[in-house]
């Protein structure tokens, strides 16, 4: 639970952070949404389903 | 429950519609939105299993969280038959007649788990011949919609060429001038600045009346007024350009932390635990979650006046509509929204009538009619749905957190008295919020911050 909830915490600081960051563009689209729409959910799918293999009876 | 009947309660149609209007929108909070409906659902998955505690207080505070959430999510089928040319209750009344006989059928308890994949899969087939019918993959449209020099109303859009229609009161911000016609008889409220203070002017109008505007002014709307704009004119209250659209900008971080916390809790409120292997709930919130922020940015690249009515479900029904190749879509996704109303209702009865024992049919028939009754006034879903998610994270979510255990105090469970804390503080804060010090008005802006931990140390301290 702590794991998946600290993968919330860059997209966070990119939105609150002066100078707008996650808007630097990477291949075309900003860092936010390559964080939020890729990087991040596939993460937290990955983490999610690891754990659900493993750590449960 | 298993997992997947869990995160059904989560999938309902008004989140997903929230999230493709806010990233329709631009809206700062947008990229984290997205990443949070996501998220959230996932860490209440792998919350610890704990077997709830029967118990009226707990109950109630169940109750409370699903009437509110079930309101959210009717309300965008209201929403949905007026955008296809009905009547708003149409909507209300179809939706509520078909879950109360699916949950209050003796026969058959698949069903939820069928209809979200049903709505599911529909929802993502018909985002595949968006994509098809635009030639652009999500991230060339992202890329399309960034390059837009300005957001501006197309000679097609149904706001030219017919009216659009406001689902609830709406504040319109001018960056140029416009030349409206009224489309619906109502009351129009203009705010003009005039110097350094404002003027507010208004008008009750007629159909046919135009009504200008000059940059700088607001228009206060009400919910069902119709209005006809210009073609080729900025749409108000969008991003200027496509690169202002694309930057979204900086957030207050109490408010985000707000946002995070309310979803993070009321997910782990109202979602179960998953038992081992249960992979499909993670994918299924994966490609949900991200087939709504996908929806978003081709509705800003096609058709980027589509959350200008307010409705969360605009930019999922109109955007097909706007698209050559995609056109006859709108009704096979309002099907798909009722299928996802009807899988999150399915979670919520389970929920419901696991602790209300006896009496849960007649329980949950009242949160049905109330829910109903609560979504045929123009309240914002996402409010009704962000109160819900708040009520849980206060009474279910802060006292579960505290840790399991049998502790008793008085004869009743201590979970019950964290639910009694957490409520109270999370209700008092909303009812005070117009009497308390401007400094703490943020905070009263987010009372989860404040319920939830009460919520958890009552209970720790009673253990």
């Amino acid at each position: 639970m702590v794991v998946l909830s600290l993968l919330l915490l860059p997209v966070l600081l990119l939105a609150v952070l002066p100078g707008s960051p996650g808007a630097v563009r990477l291949a075309g689209v900003s860092l936010a949404w390559w964080y939020a729409g890729v990087v991040g959910p596939a993460l937290a799918a990955g983490v999610a389903t690891a754990f659900l293999v493993r750590s449960r009876e | 429950m298993s997992a997947l009947r869990g995160v059904a309660a989560w999938t309902g149609p008004v989140l997903l519609g929230v999230v493709t209007t806010r990233v329709a929108a631009g809206a700062p909070d947008a990229p984290l939105l997205v990443l949070a409906a996501i998220v959230a659902p996932l860490v209440a998955l792998l919350q610890p299993r704990a077997a709830e505690t029967p118990h009226p207080v707990l109950a109630g505070a169940v109750v409370v969280s699903a009437t509110l959430v079930l309101a959210a999510s009717i309300a965008p089928l209201g929403d949905a038959a007026l955008l296809l040319g009905g009547q708003r209750w149409y909507g209300i009344v179809l939706a509520t007649s078909v879950l109360l006989l699916l949950t209050l059928s003796p026969r058959g308890h698949g069903w939820p788990v069928a209809a979200l994949a049903a709505g599911g899969t529909v929802l993502v087939l018909c985002l595949v011949l968006l994509a098809y019918a635009t030639g652009l993959s999500p991230w060339s449209a992202w890329r399309h919609a960034a390059a837009r020099p300005a957001l501006l109303f197309s000679a097609h859009s149904p706001w030219v060429t017919d009216s659009g229609w406001f689902a609830r009161r709406t504040t319109l911000a001018f960056e140029e001038g416009h030349r409206l016609l009224v489309v619906v008889p109502g009351t129009f409220r203009v705010v003009e600045q005039e110097g350094t203070g404002h003027v507010v002017r208004q008008w009750r109008l007629q159909a046919g009346d135009p009504l200008s505007v000059r940059p700088g002014d607001r228009l206060i709307v009400e919910a069902g007024s119709r209005l006809r704009f210009e073609a080729g004119k900025r749409v108000p209250g969008a991003a200027l350009s496509g690169a202002a659209w694309a930057e979204a900008g900086s957030v207050p971080l109490v408010a985000s932390l707000a946002g995070l916390a309310t979803l993070l809790l009321g997910a782990i409120g109202l979602v179960p635990a998953a038992r081992k292997r249960e992979l499909v709930a993670p994918l299924a919130l994966l490609v949900l979650g991200l087939a709504a922020a996908c929806w978003g940015i081709y509705a800003v690249a096609a058709v980027p006046e589509t959350m200008l009515s307010g409705s969360v479900v605009e930019p999922l029904l109109r955007l097909p509509g706007a698209l050559p190749g995609a056109r006859g879509l709108a009704p096979l996704v309002a099907l798909a929204l009722l299928a996802l109303l009807l899988s999150a209702a399915g979670a919520l009865h389970e929920r419901v009538t696991a602790l209300a024992g006896a009496r849960g049919p007649a329980v949950w028939g009242g949160v049905v009619v109330v829910a109903a009754v609560a979504s045929c006034w123009p309240f914002d879903p996402w409010l009704l749905l962000m109160t819900g998610l708040g009520f849980a994270a206060a009474t279910l979510a802060g006292p579960r957190l505290a840790g399991p255990g049998p502790a008793r105090v008085m004869g009743w469970p201590v979970a019950a008295f964290g639910a009694l804390a957490g409520g109270a503080v999370f209700v008092a804060i909303i009812a005070l919020e117009p009497r308390l010090p401007i400094a703490l008005v943020s905070l009263a802006q987010s009372p989860t911050l404040v319920a939830a931990p009460a919520g958890f140390l009552v209970v720790k301290l009673l253990r």
